[in-house]
């Protein structure tokens, strides 16, 4: 019984003062292999066990288990400061080599910033709608008070379609405004709605022109809604997608749709107007067409072409890169 | 429309920079969309010289030996060209003056030099050597007004303003239409003018106070009586005319080739040139005819008759649809009406005797005729758009001020018509009047406009105000003829318009407005189809946006035959490209090889498209061609591109697999796979989604021969495509909570022998039969096992909700799925 206390008291001593002059992890491990490992020398002690009787396995048991855990908080202490030791002075890390290749992929820039122009609509109260791109000849102009055979037509170069089955006079939608007519003639007012979409005009592509391309248009209708507050909107509107110090201006254009009909400009960083959208007060005949009494119902509604938007907002210069599809132009847009 | 300022300056007086008048101009809808500097690079070595002698070169029998005064020497410079003579006034460019030289179409400095042998102390140009004018026939000869000495620069320099008039105001595409609308904005603005010259308008149409008017004697009017002018259809609304003789024809005199000039029109010949100058200066088309082309002495205007072939002054033979305006000379179609004259009665060198036309149309006529011939000209233009009928005489008037002061010799008028069938449609254009009240102002604006405000504007853009009635509270009523030049104000909100523009839309107020109590609901599916791109992008897809058209190749090679008939455009920018796409392949495939092609380095390759398709069924909502929306993934190559962290592995079907069923998954959608007999897109390896017992969806990968007919060089595609639209409207299920249990689970592997053609699917739905099996999953397909043989293991999770299981628990369980399976698909544990 002696003999084995001694010569665990022996082992604890020999451990402690071995643990001392341990500085490499590898040291530590075969340290911890040696005395507390599954063949180490505490459980060798502890093999020894079915020769004693129960007294002494109590003592020395309970002995046993005591160096057991001193040898173990010991070996706790020693790994951590070790540990600690690497975390500081161990050799050169390269943190700047690549990282695993877990490739992000992209949203397309012209969808990016229609789902930012939607958003901050819908800030400012407005629903989103979409509306079909085969559209009826009814809709993308006599509805909105573009007769047959006028001048105004000549805004809208047009892609016209081949009769579908039994349904003629399809086009292309060169706008997204056919769109106010049905959700006019489908909504009672309060309106307050966006509808992005793709348009699509009968034109050749250069630099700041495409024959395929984004809108959103924008109709407000109530009953008291009036000039002053379109202004109001609209400048909010370019605030939240190009900056608090946004500034905006109004000129007079025509659209055959609006009365009185304008412009917005932009001046944002260059110190330059830069046109933005088209817009107006719904016109009292387009009111008529789908049913409102323009004597109760007034309102407002607006267009402005997405790439047009997102050429300004990320200083892209050439409308052709939008659907070149090129890797190094999509990847960009992360 | 380009307009130079000189000219506007001719009508009016006013002390700001034209640039402060373009932006005011702009502002108020009348958009300067440039402001051409015109000679603005004509340096002061290029000034008036005048020929005073004329010698042949002695080395060159091209060449003349010229003196030209240069009001201070006569200096001696040699020239080329044929139309020199003693007298002219020219522009000499003197050694130092920066030129363009056309034929190395660069400026360069012009130097003292010899040619052949004699010195030149300059050079006198050509209007293309000042980039005047394209002529380069020979020297640009100039005004004899002009001083001699005076630099080029100071005499011909110009501000151009460039206008983009809106189709609205057929109005402003004149001199004297862009003078009325600057006299208003200077009114409104409060900025200093004054009006040098009034246009001369007097539009009435007593014929007798007319001729006086007119300045015409009514003696010697023999043609009235041989010469007759008939309108003979309705869409002709007035047709006003003058014979002149003893007219010479020739060039015309430098101001009016000038004016031309910087307006972007060709001079051609003193009567052309007058007609199109007043044209610019009114707005009337006018046009001129050799009076003794028209054998028939009659003039009439009607609708063609079928298969008439017609030669304009263009050269151009066209064949005249039935229902355009023609003049005629009774019999033959002697101009087009609106559009452009005819070459049977051209004016030419030996003309004397003309019949001078200013007339107006219907402007629906005009444009119907000019887009279905494609033939614009600067009178369709104008006349398509409305040119009002009070202009025809006025204009007849100016055209014989500008004949008699240029003509050599003196003119003789010999009759004068006027005619037109309907009198009422022009009175009534002098007759139309409107409302205007202060409270659909406020309603509409949202601001006030007061009594003198509003009746200044009005008056200052030519509204006469007949009647003012005040009511209380300081509301008014306003009645007001309008201009007869616009045709443009039909509503009191045209009339709104007038005051808010011409106040400037940046001086009225702004106010935001109230929220609506409740409003249009949303679109769900437009919210979900955001989402998708979030979970694409954050897959590693990058996102193309294609044109949904395609060649007759690309859409038979995508493109199932028993889908019904394709959407074919009538006019598309691309002839080739006329079919609308019924699935979103063809632009994927062409996608992905274009840039493989390009980026050879890149080893992962994912692209999707989430865009419509055009299906020639058509929906019940709007009676359209139903458009879906569809999700296309294209993936080739490698997971992910090599580095130094990873040993790239190939993409395989069940990385596509993975990515579909994780976008299911978020859309909350129940679906499974099913076999694809589709072999024709597809190779074997592919799959049908189904989800509510339809098909939303394909995957799989592409057939080589589809790759080859559509010009890809890149193998091994995989591609998926969901329709979205018929899956958005089936994700209504909401998912149920499950319970978890909180006894221990245990993990069995069961590797199992099973026929090579029998579905994992279908052994897992046996497995997961078992009440205990709560996952499952596949850890090893072995193929070489056997022929007609394949191992797969399968590791099970076993849970119970009521007890922790013990081995015998699960052996039983285990056992029961052996017996199951082994009974439905003889399937047995593989012997190891």
């Amino acid at each position: 019984m002696n003999k084995n206390k001694i010569y665990l008291e022996n082992l604890q001593r020999e451990a402690s003062s071995s643990i001392k002059n341990i500085s490499s992890k590898e040291e530590i491990e075969n340290w911890r292999i040696d005395y507390l490992g599954r063949k180490g020398k505490i459980s060798d002690f502890f093999q020894t066990f079915k020769d004693l009787n129960s007294k002494e396995k109590n003592e020395l048991g309970s002995l046993a288990n005591n160096i057991k855990n001193t040898l173990e908080k010991l070996y706790e202490e020693k790994s951590q400061s070790l540990n600690e030791q690497n975390n500081v002075t161990n050799e050169f890390f390269d943190f700047t080599l690549p990282s695993m290749p877990i490739s992000s992929g992209s949203i397309h820039p012209t969808n990016q910033m229609m789902q930012e122009i939607c958003a901050a609509f819908n800030k400012l109260g407005f629903n989103i709608f979409e509306g079909p791109e085969i559209e009826s000849e009814t809709y993308a102009f006599d509805k909105l008070n573009i007769p047959t055979n006028h001048p105004a037509r000549d805004i809208w170069d047009t892609i016209y379609v081949k009769d579908v089955k039994e349904i003629k006079s399809l086009v292309l939608r060169p706008h997204t405004s056919p769109m106010q007519i049905r959700i006019m003639e489908n909504n009672k007012p309060p309106i307050r709605v966006v509808i992005p979409g793709k348009c699509y005009r009968y034109e050749a592509t250069d630099n700041t022109h495409e024959w395929h391309f984004h809108q959103i248009e924008g109709l407000v209708i109530d009953k008291n809604i009036n000039f002053s507050n379109m202004k109001s909107t609209l400048f909010e509107f370019a605030r939240i997608i190009f900056g608090e110090d946004t500034k905006a201006r109004f000129r007079c254009d025509f659209f055959p749709f609006v009365e009185p009909g304008a412009e917005m400009s932009i001046n944002f960083k260059q110190n330059e107007w830069l046109e933005l959208m088209g817009a107006g007060m719904v016109h009292p005949k387009v009111l008529l067409n789908v049913g409102l009494d323009p004597e109760i119902y007034s309102g407002f509604a607006f267009g402005l072409g997405i790439e047009r938007a997102a050429m300004i907002k990320y200083g892209i210069e050439n409308i052709r890169d939008f659907y070149a599809n090129d890797y190094q132009f999509l990847k960009q847009f992360k | 429309m380009k307009i130079p300022v000189s000219w506007i300056k001719e009508y009016i007086e006013y002390n700001i920079s034209n640039e402060k008048i373009a932006e005011l101009l702009t502002m108020s809808g009348t958009e300067v969309s440039d402001i051409i500097k015109f000679g603005n690079e004509w340096d002061s070595n290029i000034i008036i010289g005048e020929i005073k002698k004329i010698d042949k070169h002695p080395n060159a029998d091209r060449l003349s030996l010229v003196d030209v005064d240069n009001s201070q020497n006569i200096v001696k410079v040699v020239c080329g060209a044929p139309n020199i003579q003693v007298g002219q006034k020219i522009a000499l460019a003197q050694p130092g003056a920066k030129l363009y030289n056309p034929y190395e179409k660069k400026i360069s400095v012009l130097k003292k030099s010899k040619i052949r042998g004699v010195e030149s102390n300059g050079m006198i140009c050509s209007a293309l050597e000042l980039n005047y004018y394209d002529d380069h026939e020979g020297i640009l000869v100039l005004d004899p007004n002009f001083q001699t000495g005076d630099s080029l620069h100071s005499l011909l320099s110009d501000d151009i303003f460039d206008f983009e008039i809106t189709p609205n105001r057929a109005d402003c595409l004149s001199v004297i239409g862009i003078i009325r609308e600057i006299t208003s904005i200077l009114d409104a603005q409060k900025i200093d003018h004054k009006i040098i010259k009034y246009p001369d308008l007097f539009p009435m149409s007593k014929k007798n106070h007319l001729y006086k008017w007119l300045g015409i004697p009514e003696t010697n009017l023999i043609e009235e009586e041989n010469f007759k002018v008939k309108i003979s259809d309705n869409d002709c609304n007035r047709y006003s005319g003058v014979s002149i003789d003893s007219i010479n024809i020739n060039e015309s005199p430098f101001w009016i080739k000038d004016k031309l000039i910087k307006s972007g029109l060709r001079p051609i010949s003193n009567i052309v040139d007058i007609t199109n100058f007043v044209m610019l200066e009114f707005g009337q088309p006018m046009h001129a005819f050799d009076l003794s082309k028209i054998k028939t002495n009659k003039i009439e205007i009607k609708k063609s008759s079928k298969k008439q072939s017609f030669l304009g002054l263009d050269k151009e033979n066209r064949e005249l649809g039935n229902d355009m305006l023609t003049i005629t000379d009774g019999n033959n179609a002697i101009g087009l009406a609106g559009v452009i004259g005819g070459q049977n009665s051209e004016i030419d060198k030996n003309t004397t005797n003309i019949f001078l036309e200013s007339a107006s149309f219907n402007m629906a006529n005009i444009r119907k005729t000019s887009k279905n011939l494609n033939l614009s000209t600067d009178a369709s233009y104008r006349f398509e758009r409305g040119v009002a009928n009070q202009f025809t005489v006025p204009a007849i008037k100016r055209a014989i001020e500008l004949i008699k002061k240029t003509n050599e010799k003196e003119i003789e008028i010999k009759g004068f018509w006027d005619v037109s069938n309907n009198s009422k449609v022009i009175e009534k254009e002098l007759k139309n009047s409107k409302l205007f009240t202060s409270e659909r102002y406020k309603k509409i604006i949202g601001e006030n406009i007061t009594l003198s405000k509003a009746k200044s504007i009005f008056q200052s853009l030519g509204f006469a105000i007949s009647k003012v009635t005040k009511k209380k509270n300081n509301e008014y009523k306003l009645e007001l003829t309008i201009p007869f030049w616009r045709n443009d104000i039909e509503l009191e909100d045209d009339l709104i318009e007038e005051i808010a523009r011409i106040i400037g839309y940046d001086n009225l107020s702004s106010t935001p407005m109230l929220y609506p109590e409740n409003n249009v609901p949303l679109d769900n599916n437009i919210q979900a189809r955001n989402d998708l791109r979030s979970e694409m992008k954050s897959m590693g897809y990058l996102e193309v946006i294609n044109y949904p058209v395609l060649n007759d190749a690309q859409y038979n090679s995508t493109t199932n035959e028993n889908i019904g008939d394709p959407i074919e455009l009538q006019n598309p920018t691309n002839q080739k490209n006329k079919f609308m796409r019924r699935n979103l392949r063809a632009g994927l495939i062409d996608n992905l090889s274009t840039n493989a092609k390009k980026y050879s380095d890149i080893e992962s390759w994912k692209f999707y498209e989430l865009g419509r398709t055009y299906s020639s069924e058509i929906s019940s909502e709007f009676k359209l061609p139903v458009q879906n929306y569809s999700l296309g993934i294209i993936t080739s190559g490698n997971y992910e591109n090599k580095n130094w962290t990873n040993d790239p592995s190939k993409l395989n079907f069940y990385t596509l697999k993975g990515h579909v069923e994780r976008l299911l998954h978020n859309l909350r959608i129940t679906f499974n796979f099913s076999l694809n007999e589709d072999k024709d897109f597809y190779t074997n390896k592919s799959a049908n989604i189904i989800s509510n017992n339809i098909v939303v969806g394909s995957i799989g990968f592409i057939n080589e021969k589809k790759l080859i007919e559509l010009n890809s060089k890149i193998k091994d595609v995989l591609y998926a495509e969901l329709n979205l639209d018929n899956l958005l409207n089936n994700n209504n299920q909401i998912k149920k909570y499950q319970k978890t249990s909180s006894y221990p689970h245990a993990i069995r592997d069961l590797s199992l022998r099973v026929n090579k053609n029998v579905l994992s699917d279908q052994i897992s739905d046996i497995i997961k039969q078992n009440p205990l099996v709560t996952d499952l999953n596949v850890i090893d397909v072995y193929n070489d096992l056997e022929p007609g043989n394949k191992s797969i293991t399968f590791r099970i999770t076993y849970q119970s909700f009521n007890e922790t299981l013990n081995n015998e628990k699960i052996d039983e369980s285990q056992n029961k799925i052996l017996k199951k399976l082994k009974k439905q698909l003889n399937i047995e544990l593989r012997k190891i």
